[in-house]
């Protein structure tokens, strides 16, 4: 066998050992590079295989271009990687410029409510009624007698409260009496954006506009995401929920998370989430929190250019480790660039 | 020289049992014709031993005893007898399908050529078992027989039962005693060699071939040679099948997914077994339900019809994964009435073969993937999931979504050099719109999605344009701007006070020119 073979096979006799020898001494685990010497300098190598990976921050903090050169590392070894886009965000033209093999990658776009398949019995429906039918006995029944569902009597409240009050000088003198949520019976995690009465109550977190339905969304991406772990074989499955307001992805119940972990667990598969905040909690083996620190404008010049015409340079980022499972030190980071397409220099 | 000939007795009632096999052992009857004129067409030995024959009408057949009972179905007829060319093909690629004295063709006899298969497949006798056993693997009971001449092989298939080897030479002897009528001949004929006292063909054999032929003319120096068993011809051999197919006419409409799949089922793993009988796999599989009309007029008029077609990456002969990927099919794409015939048409293809190797990269099993891949876009929608694909196009995002296929690991994999990171851009699906106040052609502020946001920097704009000489011309003006985040994470409660919010986002907005319209594409992330 040749010597390159020989460092890749495990070696039985030492590496595995006997019964509970060989669980306390699991080998380490493999580390995928993620492209950027800075973050990989950061993580001692790369993100674990096999483990649940969290990459979480604010609007234009660099989750998405981490992600990316993570996919284009893991293409360029001729792995097969998937991305579940749950707000139908994600741009081909980044993927190819950040080097992405566009052919080994899957994209699984959410968000298509009307496209939703339940599990039929009949082959055909009723011939008094066809799907439309449907459709419109539901909204009647909803309708008749004045009945609503109790979830959307209390829909929009939160928005309707900043109308009671009006101005912040007036209500001053208004105290709030917020009441915790009582205990929930069914087991449903409670919201965590409600205030506590100390705090001034200035600032709600956000929520999405209009008729988006992100938990309907959100079910449909976690079933997508499910199918795809438990077939097996990817490299890297990007599940990003970076559109989605942190409220909506904390209500994803923690037993989703341990599901996705056992599915990928002893597997080269990474798991990559992308979110405003972490919410997979202690299922994930490394929690990066990523925040722009700075961007680069710069003037073009020379023949064939206005003067003074400035182009977006890109940005730089830092990169900060809140949590790790694999001995990382907490709260250590990292900077590094990322450019647009078209920097000359930075 | 050497000839085979597989002869399926009761073939009507073979044809029905091959896909129904808790009918075997039962007394069974094949009816024919609307009635009152209804008619038996077919029976098989049980039935007989009940005193049912051919040519009675339904009431008296029922009168015999209690029997199960089928319609003739033509086309079921058809697949069966591919499905028996398909065993004669496993021994030798010279058929042909059994004709009287090479003119009207049997639909039960199938007549092979298997010089030159001694050295392959054994003695005669073994070849004899093997294509007994082929054929009862497909769903047959046959009687098979080898001679040195096709003739002398399709009367002995069908005088004697099991597997019957004649030597070279002794055609005429061990003819002999079968009776006349297995030569096929006319009526007429029979009967003035039956008043000649004339009934075997040994008898027919034994008289002068002149007297024969002043008599019967041509035609019966023909017969003569048949019944000494030395009529040589030549076969004139079939063409392989382009396609598979297997075919199902139901007794009553079926409105159930499970009950229609039980079908699908029985017809896709006939279909495999075919298949498989030549090594060979199918890369596409159409399915054509025939629909039950709506009312009674519809009865007359071209029937409704729901066709899918599974086109496979790689090629697949398993029954199984078969049936899962046409299940999900069916229920993404129902059908909108009753199901009143399945036929299913395979087109053939070389089994896929690939050499496993230890350090191969990581890549789904191609059969697992493609059933996800089916769950995944009934959940998603169709259209909604495969690989990204860019048009060679200068529009912005121009994009294509491909039908997603594991591409085959190459010897050595690419370099992942360092390469510098992009800014990556995550797109507004459909792109947001907005209002944008100038502040002397350069945007001061931004009103989107009911927010007023002030430009903090902006680079731009950059001019595109395209498709002029197309129906969809067109033109734009980019800008990258930074302002304060259109969904920052935490919003302000107050509208009076916007500066609080801390949190900046860099967007691409852009002027539509020809709708004068300003739209915000996407975020920098």
């Amino acid at each position: 066998m040749t010597t390159p073979a020989a460092t890749r096979l495990p070696r039985a006799s030492t590496d595995f050992g006997r019964g509970l020898e060989g669980f306390r001494h699991r080998p380490p685990a493999e580390l995928q590079s993620t492209g950027i010497t800075e973050l990989d300098a950061l993580l001692r190598g790369g993100f674990p295989r096999g483990s649940v990976i969290e990459l979480c921050g604010t609007s234009s903090s660099g989750r998405t271009s981490v992600s990316f050169s993570l996919l284009a590392h893991a293409t360029a070894r001729q792995e097969t990687c998937a991305f579940v886009d749950v707000s139908d965000c994600l741009d081909p033209s980044s993927l190819a410029a950040a080097g992405v093999d566009l052919t080994r990658l899957l994209w699984v776009r959410c968000g298509n409510l009307d496209a939703r398949v339940t599990a039929k019995k009949t082959v055909a429906p009723p011939k008094t009624e066809t799907a439309a039918g449907y459709a419109m006995a539901r909204e009647k029944a909803n309708r008749a007698e004045g009945w609503q569902h109790p979830r959307d009597s209390i829909r929009g409240i939160e928005n309707a409260i900043p109308q009671v009050m009006g101005n912040a000088e007036r209500n001053k003198r208004v105290s709030l009496i917020v009441k915790p949520p009582p205990p929930s019976s069914s087991g449903m995690p409670r919201q965590t954006a409600v205030p506590k009465p100390s705090e001034p109550f200035e600032r709600q977190p956000r929520r999405p506009a209009g008729k988006n339905k992100p938990w309907k969304i959100l079910e449909q991406a976690l079933k997508v995401t499910d199918l795809l772990l438990h077939a097996g074989g990817w490299g890297v499955v990007v599940f990003d929920l970076g559109n989605i307001s942190w409220v909506d992805a904390r209500r994803i119940e923690l037993s989703t998370w341990f599901r996705f972990r056992r599915a990928i667990e002893n597997t080269p598969t990474i798991l990559l989430l992308l979110g405003e905040d972490p919410c997979a909690k202690s299922c994930s083996s490394v929690v990066l929190h990523c925040e722009r620190k700075s961007e680069n404008w710069s003037s073009a010049s020379g023949e064939g250019y206005a003067a003074e015409l400035p182009t977006f340079q890109g940005f730089e980022m830092e990169g900060r480790i809140l949590s790790s499972r694999i001995g990382l030190p907490p709260m250590v980071s990292a900077q590094w660039l990322a450019k647009s397409l078209w920097s000359n220099s930075f | 020289m050497a000839f085979a000939c597989i002869f399926v007795p009761d073939f009507p009632v073979q044809a029905a049992v091959r896909l129904e096999p808790n009918l075997r052992g039962k007394p069974v009857v094949i009816y024919e014709g609307s009635p009152p004129l209804t008619r038996v067409f077919g029976t098989n030995s049980a039935a007989k031993e009940l005193g049912v024959e051919v040519g009675m009408t339904k009431l008296q057949a029922e009168a015999c005893g209690e029997l199960e009972w089928r319609w003739r179905s033509v086309s079921e007829e058809a697949t069966a007898q591919a499905a028996l060319f398909d065993c004669a093909w496993t021994i030798s690629p010279r058929i042909e399908q059994g004709s009287k004295h090479g003119e009207e063709s049997l639909p039960d006899t199938v007549v092979l050529d298997i010089a030159g298969c001694e050295k392959l497949f054994g003695s005669p006798e073994k070849i004899a078992d093997d294509l007994k056993r082929v054929a009862a693997n497909v769903g047959f009971k046959t009687q098979v027989a080898i001679a040195g001449n096709p003739e002398a092989a399709i009367c002995a298939a069908r005088g004697f039962p099991g597997i019957t080897v004649i030597p070279e030479g002794r055609e005429a002897e061990i003819l002999g005693n079968l009776s006349l009528s297995l030569l096929s001949l006319p009526v007429e004929f029979l009967e003035t060699l039956r008043r000649w006292g004339v009934h075997t063909c040994s008898e027919f054999a034994a008289l002068p071939e002149i007297a024969v032929i002043e008599r019967l003319g041509q035609k019966g120096k023909q017969w003569h040679r048949l019944a000494r068993g030395n009529d040589l011809r030549s076969l004139i051999p079939r063409d392989f099948p382009s396609k598979f197919e297997e075919c199902m006419d139901l007794d009553f409409p079926v409105d159930l997914l499970e009950s229609l799949l039980f079908v699908l089922n029985r017809l896709l793993e006939q279909l495999c077994l075919r298949l498989k009988m030549h090594v060979l796999a199918t890369s596409e599989l159409t399915i054509t339900l025939t629909l039950e009309p709506s009312d009674s007029r519809g009865k007359g008029r071209d029937l409704l019809q729901h066709i899918r077609t599974l086109r496979l990456p790689v090629p697949v002969k398993e029954a199984k994964f078969l049936l899962k990927l046409l299940q999900l099919d069916l229920q993404a794409h129902p059908p909108v009435a009753p199901v009143t015939k399945i036929h299913i048409v395979a087109v053939p293809t070389r089994s896929r073969t690939r050499q496993l190797g230890l350090f191969l990269p990581l890549s789904p099993e191609p059969e697992a993937l493609e059933i996800t891949l089916a769950r995944i876009e009934n959940t998603v929608g169709e259209g909604r999931v495969g690989a990204p694909a860019l048009l060679d196009s200068h529009r912005p995002s121009a994009f294509q979504q491909n039908r997603f296929v594991l591409r085959e690991a190459a010897n050595e994999s690419a370099a992942a050099g360092t390469q510098p990171l992009h800014a990556a851009l995550r797109i507004f699906r459909p792109p947001l719109p907005a209002k944008v106040e100038l502040n002397d052609k350069w945007p001061a502020a931004i009103i989107c999605e009911g927010a007023r946001k002030t430009v903090l920097a902006h680079a731009g704009p950059f001019r595109a344009k395209g498709g002029w000489w197309s129906e969809s011309p067109w033109a734009r003006d980019d800008w990258d701007v930074l302002i304060p985040s259109l969904r920052p994470k935490y919003e302000s409660l107050f509208a009076a006070s916007p500066g609080k919010q801390k949190e900046t986002a860099l967007y691409r907005i852009y002027l539509d020119l020809r709708s004068n319209c300003w739209f915000v594409e996407g975020i920098y992330d």
